[in-house]
Formats: structure tokens, sequence, C-alpha cells
């Protein structure tokens, strides 16, 4: 997983400026998206709370009734786990989601 | 050349075309019908000969030319022969110039009937007569002087009314074509006294329905245009640089009020904070103007890339709480399924200043600072509903807040140059969607922007 920042001006992408690889092939990321799923990355293998996502990836109070975090998970699970195997995102009932190989 | 004189040659020209025809066949009618009577009468005159001369017994060659030599009916320059059927000359009656008989005639009027000839201008017909005896042919010729005087004078008097009628079809032609033109060139005088500075002035259309009249209005429905255009163009250069000077005497105000007296640092600090504050004040206007300015223009459609507008969204919703600290944002995604949901084809810099705006209006205007934001896809279009519970906007102003620099009047002390919502207006209709607006005094606003959707 890498930012594309790094790359040469003329590759820019205003619409997905960040891109994930998975088995070789390349995955176009939008900020947010990139954000989400480095947060997961980087707490892989631990259960992470809908409130404790959304205040660190976008700022916001949980409290608000907020369903940003569902939405985005299903926007990167379709770009993530939907062409591979395995799942690795994983939804935990009445706790949150989480990031793992071994479910 | 002027249509005017166009019109008048073509005229000429299809009625002389017409009237020439015309002329030309009556006298070639006039013509053959002189013939065939002058012909008919050469044959009854050498059929009454022959018939005298051959079925009267009583009559001879001496006793016929003295009967024939004084008869009334002879046709001028008569000349009546009869031959037998040796092809022997056995009558003639009247001189004939130049006695020759064309050879071979006689042979063929035996054979083929009638024949006619025409030396110079002599008629000649020759004809078989038979009686019971023999088979004799009959030569009847003549000058057809009053006929053919009459067939000239008839010709001439053609010609003279020929060349007069075009004469009087040319100037009859040339005045209807300006009489027709008429209004055309008024119409030229009209639009000739419009300039910049008299766009107000219109050409007149009168009452008909005719095709000058449709001009005229189209015409003036374009000076409508103009003009609208033109007041709002000038309308727009008085209040941005009303707008302008707010801030800029603001500025300066403080200033001298600063170069007074020697202040202490942490005055000057508090004022030079106030300044800074005017300052980016001013740079906002004074980046809205411009983006108004491209907005205005068509050409940023050409770099239109997809872009999501969930990102746009975030974006916008870090400016407006980053200028505004009490300022907040809702976001909610409502059932948005697909990234394909999200993608909107545009200019990212002018998306989010549309967003921006939106949202700075609801929380500017509404006692928490807040607003809703939710995001919906329809089949064709992505909609951004922006909702507040704020002051409210009266139904008679649902159409005014989108005009440049106009501020409703419940607005009160909120900052504000009357930019936002017409800027964001135009941006939406740069992208090909709208804005759409519910709200009622008191009583909170809705605002839509309908984005059509990429693809």
């Amino acid at each position: 997983m890498k930012s594309r920042n790094a790359w040469p001006i003329m590759d820019w992408n205003w619409t997905w400026p960040k891109e994930a690889l998975r088995d070789g092939k390349r995955i176009a990321l939008t900020a947010k998206e990139f954000g989400l799923l480095e947060y997961l990355m980087r707490n892989a293998d631990r259960v992470l709370s809908r409130a404790q996502i959304s205040e660190r990836v976008w700022d916001i109070d949980f409290d608000t009734g907020t369903n940003v975090v569902d939405a985005y998970i299903k926007l990167l699970r379709k770009k993530v786990d939907r062409d591979f195997e395995p799942k690795l995102i994983h939804t935990r009932v009445g706790m949150g989601y989480i990031l793992t190989a071994a479910p | 050349m002027t249509i005017r004189t166009r019109l008048a040659l073509q005229f000429l020209l299809l009625a002389s075309l017409i009237l020439g025809g015309a002329f030309m066949v009556v006298y070639a009618l006039s013509a053959a019908y002189r013939e065939e009577e002058f012909i008919s009468r050469l044959k009854d005159r050498g059929t009454n000969t022959a018939k005298l001369l051959i079925q009267v017994d009583e009559v001879d060659e001496q006793l016929l030319a003295r009967i024939e030599g004084d008869n009334p009916v002879r046709l001028p320059e008569e000349v009546i022969r009869i031959f037998d059927h040796h092809n022997k000359q056995i009558f003639k009656l009247g001189i004939a110039q130049g006695d020759s008989v064309p050879p071979g005639i006689l042979d063929q009027v035996r054979l083929e009937g009638d024949q006619r000839l025409e030396i110079g201008e002599r008629e000649l017909v020759a004809f078989p007569f038979t009686d019971r005896y023999d088979r004799f042919v009959v030569e009847a010729s003549g000058r057809d002087i009053y006929g053919r005087s009459k067939l000239r004078n008839e010709g001439r008097v053609m010609i003279a009314t020929f060349l007069i009628g075009l004469v009087l079809i040319f100037l009859v032609g040339r005045f209807y074509a300006q009489r027709a033109l008429s209004p055309v060139q008024r119409l030229i005088n009209e639009i000739r006294a419009i300039s910049g500075v008299s766009l107000a002035l219109r050409v007149q259309a009168g009452n008909e329905q005719d095709e000058l009249a449709q001009l005229a209005r189209s015409f003036n429905e374009l000076l409508d245009r103009l003009e609208k255009t033109f007041l709002s163009q000038k309308n727009f250069i008085a209040n941005a640089s009303h707008e302008m000077r707010t801030p800029l005497t603001s500025i300066s105000g403080q200033l001298e009020v600063l170069m007074l007296k020697a202040r202490t640092p942490e005055e000057y600090s508090t004022a030079l904070r106030s300044v800074l504050d005017d300052m980016h004040a001013l740079n906002r206007l004074a980046d809205r103007l411009l983006l108004m300015a491209q907005a205005g223009s068509k050409a940023p459609v050409a770099s239109f890339v997809p872009v999501r507008i969930d990102e746009v969204l975030w974006q916008s919703r870090a400016e407006v709480q980053r200028t505004g600290s009490a300022h907040t944002v809702d976001i909610d995604l409502g059932k948005v399924e697909d990234e394909a949901d999200l993608l909107v084809l545009g200019n990212e810099n002018l998306l989010r200043s549309l967003l921006t705006n939106l949202f700075e209006n609801a929380c500017k205007y509404s006692d928490d600072h807040k607003a809703m934001v939710s995001l919906h896809a329809t089949a064709t279009e992505v909609e951004v509903v922006v909702t507040d519970k704020g002051i409210g906007i009266a139904p008679q102003d649902h159409e005014r807040v989108f005009e440049p620099f106009y501020r409703a009047n419940n607005t009160g002390g909120a900052k504000g140059h009357g930019i936002g919502l017409s800027l964001a207006r135009r941006i939406a209709e740069l992208h090909g969607g709208r804005i759409t607006l519910s709200s009622a005094e008191g009583a909170g606003s809705r605002f839509v922007a309908h984005l059509p959707k990429a693809a």
C-alpha cells in the first residue's frame, strides 16, 4: 500500500489519489477510503468500534448517529474483498469491524 | 447589387421571357394563317379558271384570258398556268416573272398531289385537276402584298409593345421592390441607431405577422437578452467594487486609528490580527469573484473529470469547520451502495466551492450553526441535500437569493456578500445540474444540489 503522491506529477489522479496493491492488482482509492484501510491495517486483528473509526478517520462524533462508517466499509469491501480470497474485512455484530486473514 | 435592383431585374427577365414568348407564338400563328389563307385563295382561283377552260365548252383560251384579265377577284401579280398530261402548257394568265416552272414539279404533282413553293415573295401552289378526258395540272402563283404587309405591321407593333413593356415592367418592378423592401430599410435605420449606450431602444415590429415583423421581434428579443446581460454585468462590477471597499475601508480605518499615537505591543497585535482578518475576508471575496467569473464561462467544461463527490463533501466540511469555529457539518451517506453512485463529471475545485457555499450558508444563518448534509443517488443524478434549522427564506425570495449580491431582509447581522448562492447555482448549471430550494421563513431551509452522474 502506498501513496501515489510519490509518483511523477503526470500520473496524479485527483479522484483516486491513493492506491493499494493486493495479489499484484492495483486498487484505486480515494483519500478517505485509503484512510479507513490504513487505520484498519495498522490495527489488524483488532476489533475497532464504529465510534473509534469515525473519530479517527473522519473526525466525527459517532453520537450523531452517522452511517458514514458502514457506507465506507461497504465501498471498501467492494474494492478490496469482492474479487479476492480470503476476505479480510469482517463485521463483528454489536462491536464493530476487524481486518484479519483468520476470522 | 442591392436586393431591390436584383428583384427588379429578375422580375424584368421573367416578364420579358413570358411577353416575348407570347408575342412570338402570336406572330408565328399569324404568319401560318396568312400563308394558309393565301394558298387556299390561289387554289380557288386556279380551280375556277381550270373549270371554265376545261368544262365549259363555249370558253376557249382567248375568251378566258379576256374574262379573267378584268376579273376583280384577281390576286396581285397572279399567274395561272394549266398543263395537259404531256406537261405542255395549254393556258397562261398573267405575266410570270422568270417564266420557269421548277422542273420536275409537274411530275411530282401527278405522283404526290398538291405542291407548294415559295419563290422570293411569290407563293406558288400546283395541284392536279382531272376531268373525264384528261389529267391536267394547274399552277397558280401570286404575291400576297396585303397579307405580308399586314404581318410586317403586326410584327412592328409587337416589337414596339415589347420594348415599351420592358421599360414599364422594369420601372414598376423597381417601384414594387422598393415598396416591399422599405420595411427592411426602416429596420436597418432603426438598428443603426442602437448602440451600447442606447440598448433600451427597440425596433418597431408593427402589428403585422409577416416575416419582417418576425425578424423585428426576434431582434428585439435578442436585444432584451443583451440588455439584461449588459445590465447584470454593470451591476456585478458596481456591487463587486462596493464589496471590496467595505473591508478596505475597515483596514485603513483601523490603521489610521492605530497610528494616532504610540501603542503597546498588545494593542498592535490585536489591531494587526483584526486587519489580518479583514485581509482574509478580502482574499476570500477575491477568490469567489474569480470563481464566479470562471463559472460564468464555459471554459472549465472541457477539463471535467470523474470526481468522487463524497471526497469533495469531506473537503468542504473541513473548510467550513475551519473558517467558522462554531460551524458543524453532519454528513449522512444515505443508502449509497456503489462507487458509481458517487461519481460526478466535473471540476473538483468548482464542486468544492459549490458545496462549501451551501454548507457555509446553512451554518451562517442558523442559531446552532449546523448543516445537515445527506447524499442520495437516483438513476441519473447525485443529490446533495443540505438542511438547516435556520432563519429560512421567505417564498418571494426563493428565486432572488440566487441572484448575485442579493441578500434577503432577514439576514440581520450575518456577514456576507450575497455571492455564495449565485456562485453555487452557476457551478451546478455548469455541471449540467441545478439547485432547488424549499424553505419558509423561520422554518429552516433545504437546498438540494442535483448533479448528473458521470457516465
